[in-house]
């Protein structure tokens, strides 16, 4: 880990710690959350939103290899922020914008989480990729259905992939524009939603994206949200991990803690190690991704083996932690919940599996 | 002079060092003794290994992570994985030579410098073979109980007991051993390191067949067998730690991801072969392995990395172990299980263009678990050290 | 080894069709109004009008005597009723535990003013009962209990805490066990009694605990001088451990300890056939779970038939209940997978509210009635390896 890595861990885990409050996340199952939006506009402040912006729109220089150090700090606390959909992938795709007043708006609210901006791609269960959007654009209205878009607002700002006769855009659109009805659901420790468009009228008069460089630019964005999900992922699998160890070298049955039996040992050796390949897997769907080619395989097999792990841990945490794991009492059920959430969204890992064998049969890794 | 020796290589870049190596071994490495889908996990023992060696030895390629002044090739640690990445991949059957691997590393460490001088170019010329005297019947996954005795006489000891899953040792001339030497409260101590020539008369070795078929292990029994004072390696009573030095090293050996990849190389022959990939069940199953193997050949290489830039294994390498081994188990199971009634067959199959013995390869992945400190313990030794997971109270 | 773990086959008798049909015929009727969600709750699900309504039928208490309220019927006809009940996914918690387990313990050891006055209402659905064992240190490890009864004028007072009582707060009584003699420390397993609690006496709070359904199915009750009289009494003083393990064997090899996402399976198989997606590999995954279930039921089937002849199958029960609980924990896991369903709830969709529900609560299900290392345990013991 390079020193604005480590330091950026440290100060997240300062921030975290004085910060990130987890009770309040407590007794809410059910009910869509909405953005704690004065911690977003602290994280703004600390610079941490928008990493993967260029220079020209104000980046600093840094990109989705710190943004991947924060996620995986925001796993480990079980930090409700939405900082994979609203700060990684917007950024992402703001990178490649063409239109240049637009993209400086944009920028200039994400980074300093005055607004909280997502991206609207998906239109169907199970979709993977984003070709050929049904969502329609004409003349400066859109009408369509996008679903299972997290972290929406109701001042928030959209990023709406759209076919028009000239082929797919992105365009912007307020979230509380006339003609849009927004269907909000629990999922999580925040929410999704299902945007109904009818005839919405689109933000600057004109697409952000148009032409060739959109289906590059949504890859990209997919591709560095897949990553910074996958590290989230593995954070929240060793937040878990660290908490059951803790919990039972502490739990006293039977006239001794239940963390010196074998067989809890082992287990938790077992979850150790899945945590360890699971921070392999992302560290090189990462390098993958930084190296600029075809990095579709490693992302894959990342996502698949961060939500499966994540998973596991999460049903032998609360295993392990007896009864008390299944309330809200104990925390892990934040962690459950919130990994439930990042299993599922962009991509399971069954279809994770099967796209990464498609990509690479034999897998055959890149070895020393 | 061999053809390593006129070249100096450390001064070659890692590229280079993998393209010489690589072209040596297609050049001379016999194809018919090559690691295929019909044997996997081939291994060379007796005559054929020591005949592969000693060529090796000729040309400057032998011991490759043995200092110079000693006869060996002094690679980096990071020109050592590209070294058996290269035999993986030319398909270089294994061979057991526990000199080179174990006993002469060892001797570098902690060996007198007449043993050295001795017994370090014998290792290297395959004039002495070595097998390893750790394990007794009742001292299996817990070495510090042992109880094959040396009582000193003089100039000598007097070796009393038995050894068992000696590997090799009818192969073998010469045999390094842990004896108990003296009783202390810590069972660890009062344990020495001997080094004892196999013909030394009053020991015997019986051969255990194993269940793929072949007679790897032996039973070797000690009856008041002479040894000299100066085969003693290190202090006497320290040989715990003289065994131990080499532990973490020899878990990064053992944690290879190679048998997998050959494992999941059958695999993907079988599933070919027995037209298998439209089953959405079976292709499933193999993506999850193959995921596996890939995700595991990066935290591999991970860790080999953090070694290679001159840390010490940690304790954390026993994961390594743990999970290749398991994972070789699970690719095994895989394959019997998709090749159907092929996989009930003991001795070659024929199924397609691939004559494969898949019994062979599902036994010969058995015992990866269990030796070189059963996984059972590596995962006591991760619990207490990477966990800090507490000890089981003394009982009351 | 093969000494260790016996299962005879046990077949349910055809002349019990007519039951199966009666009970069918109600279930079908009265669960048009239920949710998935509901229906995910199975024997956790709370109804007071529905156990009236089946404490009408004539099936609850059904093989107590006609004296007590009961209907002096087989533990066959029982088990057939219990097995629809689940099926169904109905709600029966309000009479579960005074079914299942109060009622059948009253009538083993508890006096005859008890069994007048108690267990008449329990078959009628009018008493709803549940059980106080755990405590906030004893959760696996019950011998070192620590509340205490200690004798006062006329009975006794209790006080302490009591935790994972389920539904306490919607329930009239508690049997719950007390230590009434020496420490946890030294005498363990002896000195607990057991005690009928009205949970509306005074000096009694009940706090619920909200659980990862977001729900408060389970309750802490903290017993602040509580006074119960020497008529509460269950059975005899200091031998409360004794009379509780016996109850505990009969709480762990019944239907419940499989089924409890069964209702899950036939929903998706409705689903998929519906959406005529289905291909080899659900079609395997479907038949692997129907394997499951009719194996399970053959075991459970055989410890009824083994109790019925009075012998007491504990390590079975202990085996039937590691693998139906595994089962009944995989089941939602299974469905997801063939039926691609979203991890969202679409509102009168039943397969995906009752997934909904189900994927939040089944990590409870190898925890509640002896979590899965306890059962291991015991299992382990029958091999003679503890």
């Amino acid at each position: 880990m390079d020193d604005i890595s480590v330091m950026l861990r440290d100060s997240a885990a300062d921030f975290l710690a004085g910060r990130h409050d987890r009770s309040r996340l407590k007794g809410s199952i059910g009910k869509p959350q909405l953005v704690d939006r004065a911690l977003w506009r602290e994280m703004g402040e600390l610079g941490w939103l928008g990493l993967e912006l260029p220079e020209s729109l104000g980046g600093t220089g840094m990109g989705l290899r710190e943004s991947t150090v924060l996620a995986e700090q925001f796993g480990r606390s079980a930090f409700a922020a939405p900082y994979v959909a609203s700060s990684v992938m917007p950024a992402s795709l703001l990178s490649f914008a063409g239109h240049a007043s637009a993209a400086a708006e944009l920028s200039v609210a994400l980074q300093d989480g005055g607004k909280v901006l997502t991206l609207a791609w998906q239109e169907a269960v199970g979709e993977l990729g984003f070709d050929a959007p049904r969502t329609r654009l004409q003349d400066g209205r859109i009408s369509g259905l996008k679903r299972f878009v997290p972290a929406v607002e109701c001042d928030g700002l959209l990023l709406v992939s759209v076919r028009d006769a000239a082929g797919t855009a992105v365009v912007v659109v307020a979230a509380d524009a006339k003609g849009l009805t927004i269907e909000h659901q629990a999922a999580g420790l925040g929410s999704i939603a299902t945007l109904r468009f009818d005839s919405t009228p689109i933000l600057f008069d004109a697409p952000l994206l148009v032409g060739d460089i959109v289906s590059a630019a949504l890859q990209r964005a997919l591709d560095a949200g897949r990553i910074a999900l996958s590290a989230q992922l593995e954070g929240l699998a060793s937040g878990m991990l660290d908490r059951t160890v803790e919990y039972v070298k502490g739990r006293v049955q039977f006239g001794r803690p239940i963390g010196s039996f074998q067989v809890i040992q082992h287990r938790c050796v077992d979850l150790y190690i899945a945590a360890q390949l699971a921070g392999a897997s992302w560290r090189n769907a990462l390098r993958a991704y930084e190296r600029g080619g075809d990095a579709a395989a490693a992302i894959s097999a990342a996502k698949a083996r961060c939500a499966d792990t994540a998973q596991r841990v999460g049903r032998e945490a609360i295993q392990m932690h007896g009864a008390m794991g299944f309330t809200e009492e104990a925390d892990i059920g934040l962690y459950v919940r919130s990994g439930l959430q990042a299993y599922a969204w962009l991509g399971t890992p069954l279809q994770h599996r099967r796209h990464f064998m498609a990509r690479a049969p034999g897998a055959a890794a890149t070895h020393v | 002079m061999s053809e390593t020796e006129s070249v100096d290589l450390d001064r070659l870049s890692d590229e280079e060092f993998r393209q010489g190596f690589r072209s040596w071994l297609a050049a001379n490495y016999p194809r018919e003794l090559r690691q295929d889908s019909h044997r996997p996990f081939r291994r060379l023992r007796g005559d054929a290994a020591v005949n592969w060696l000693k060529r090796v030895h000729e040309a400057g390629w032998r011991a490759p992570a043995w200092p110079r002044e000693y006869g060996g090739m002094g690679l980096s640690f990071r020109k050592q994985l590209i070294y058996h990445d290269e035999l993986e991949h030319a398909g270089v059957a294994r061979i057991i030579d526990l000199g080179e691997t174990q006993l002469g590393p060892t001797l570098i460490l902690c060996g007198s410098e007449a043993q050295k001088a001795h017994y370090l170019p014998r290792i290297l010329a395959c004039d002495d073979v070595w097998c390893q005297g750790y394990s007794e019947p009742n001292a299996g996954s817990d070495l510090a109980s042992l109880r094959t005795s040396a009582v000193r006489e003089g100039d000598e000891f007097i070796v009393n007991g038995q050894k068992i899953w000696t590997t090799h040792a009818t192969d073998s001339t010469h045999i390094f051993a842990l004896v108990r030497t003296g009783k202390f409260a810590k069972k660890q101590q009062g344990i020495s390191f001997l080094l004892i020539d196999l013909q030394a008369p009053g020991i015997s070795v019986r051969p255990i067949v194993n269940l793929a078929g072949e007679d790897e292990f032996c039973e070797v029994f000690f009856d008041n067998v002479r040894v000299p004072v100066s085969q003693l390696v290190g202090e006497l009573d320290q040989g715990w730690s003289v065994a131990k030095a080499l532990l973490g090293y020899e878990r990064i050996w053992i944690g290879s991801p190679a048998l997998a990849g050959k494992a999941l190389e059958l695999a993907n022959t079988l599933v070919r072969e027995l037209a298998l990939t439209a089953d959405a069940g079976v292709m499933d199953r193999l993506a999850e392995l193959t995921a596996d193997l890939h995700d595991y050949r990066l935290l591999y290489t991970e860790i080999c990395d953090v070694v290679a830039d001159g840390d010490k294994p940690g304790p954390g390498v026993s994961m390594l172990k743990v999970y290749a081994s398991e994972l070789l188990h699970r690719l095994s199971e895989f394959n019997q299980e998709v090749a159907a009634e092929y996989g009930g067959i003991v001795g070659d199959a024929r199924i397609g263009a691939t004559l494969t013995d898949l019994h062979w390869q599902l036994m010969m992945a058995r015992p990866v678990t269990i030796f070189a400190g059963a996984n059972e313990i590596q995962r006591d030794i991760l619990a207490k050290t990477v966990l800090g997971l507490p000890g089981e109270p003394a009982k009351a | 080894m093969s000494a260790a773990f016996h299962y005879p086959p046990f077949e349910i008798p055809p002349e019990l069709d007519g039951l199966r049909r009666e009970v069918r015929a109600f279930l079908s009727e009265a669960s048009q109004q239920w949710s998935g969600w509901d229906i995910g709750h199975s024997w956790m699900g709370f109804d007071r009008a529905f156990s009236r309504a089946v404490g009408q039928r004539g099936w609850i208490g059904m093989t107590w005597p006609r004296a007590y309220g009961g209907h002096g019927r087989s533990a066959l006809e029982r088990y057939v009723v219990v097995e629809e009940m689940l099926a169904a996914g109905a709600p029966v918690g309000a009479h579960w535990v005074g079914d299942r387990q109060s009622g059948p313990l009253l009538l083993r050891i508890g006096s005859e003013s008890q069994k007048q006055r108690f267990l008449p209402k329990i078959a009628a659905g009018e008493a709803a009962f549940c059980i106080g064992l755990s405590e906030p240190g004893s959760g696996s490890d019950l011998a070192s209990l620590r509340s205490r009864a200690t004798r006062v004028d006329g009975g006794w007072k209790l006080n302490g805490r009591k935790i994972w009582t389920t539904y306490a707060e919607h329930c009239d009584f508690m049997i719950g066990l007390f230590r009434s003699q020496g420490t946890a420390e030294v005498e363990r397993h002896k000195g607990l009694s057991q005690f009928l609690i009205d949970l509306r006496s005074s000096g009694l709070e009940i706090r619920p605990i909200v659980d990862l359904t977001g729900e408060a199915h389970f309750n802490e009750i903290v017993f602040d001088d509580v006074f119960v009289s020497d008529a509460l009494l269950v059975g005899r003083e200091n031998e409360g451990w004794a009379q509780a393990n016996a109850e505990l064997a009969f709480e762990r090899s019944g239907p419940d300890r499989y089924m409890s996402s069964f209702p899950l399976l036939p929903l998706a198989i409705d689903a998929v056939c519906e959406a005529g997606t289905i291909d080899r590999l659900s079609a395997r995954r479907i038949g692997e779970a129907l394997a499951d279930i009719v194996t399970l039921r053959e075991m459970s089937l055989s410890i009824l038939g083994q109790l019925a002849a009075g012998h007491t199958p504990a390590q079975e029960a202990a085996l039937t209940k590691d693998l139906g609980t595994t089962f009944e924990q995989r089941l939602p896991e299974l469905v997801r997978e063939i039926t691609d369903n979203a991890p969202v709830i679409s509102a009168g969709d039943k397969l995906s509210e009752m997934q909904a529900y189900l994927m939040q609560s089944v990590p409870s299900y190898s925890l509640r009635g002896g979590t899965r290392e306890i059962m291991r345990g015991i299992i382990a013991r029958g091999l003679g390896l503890r």
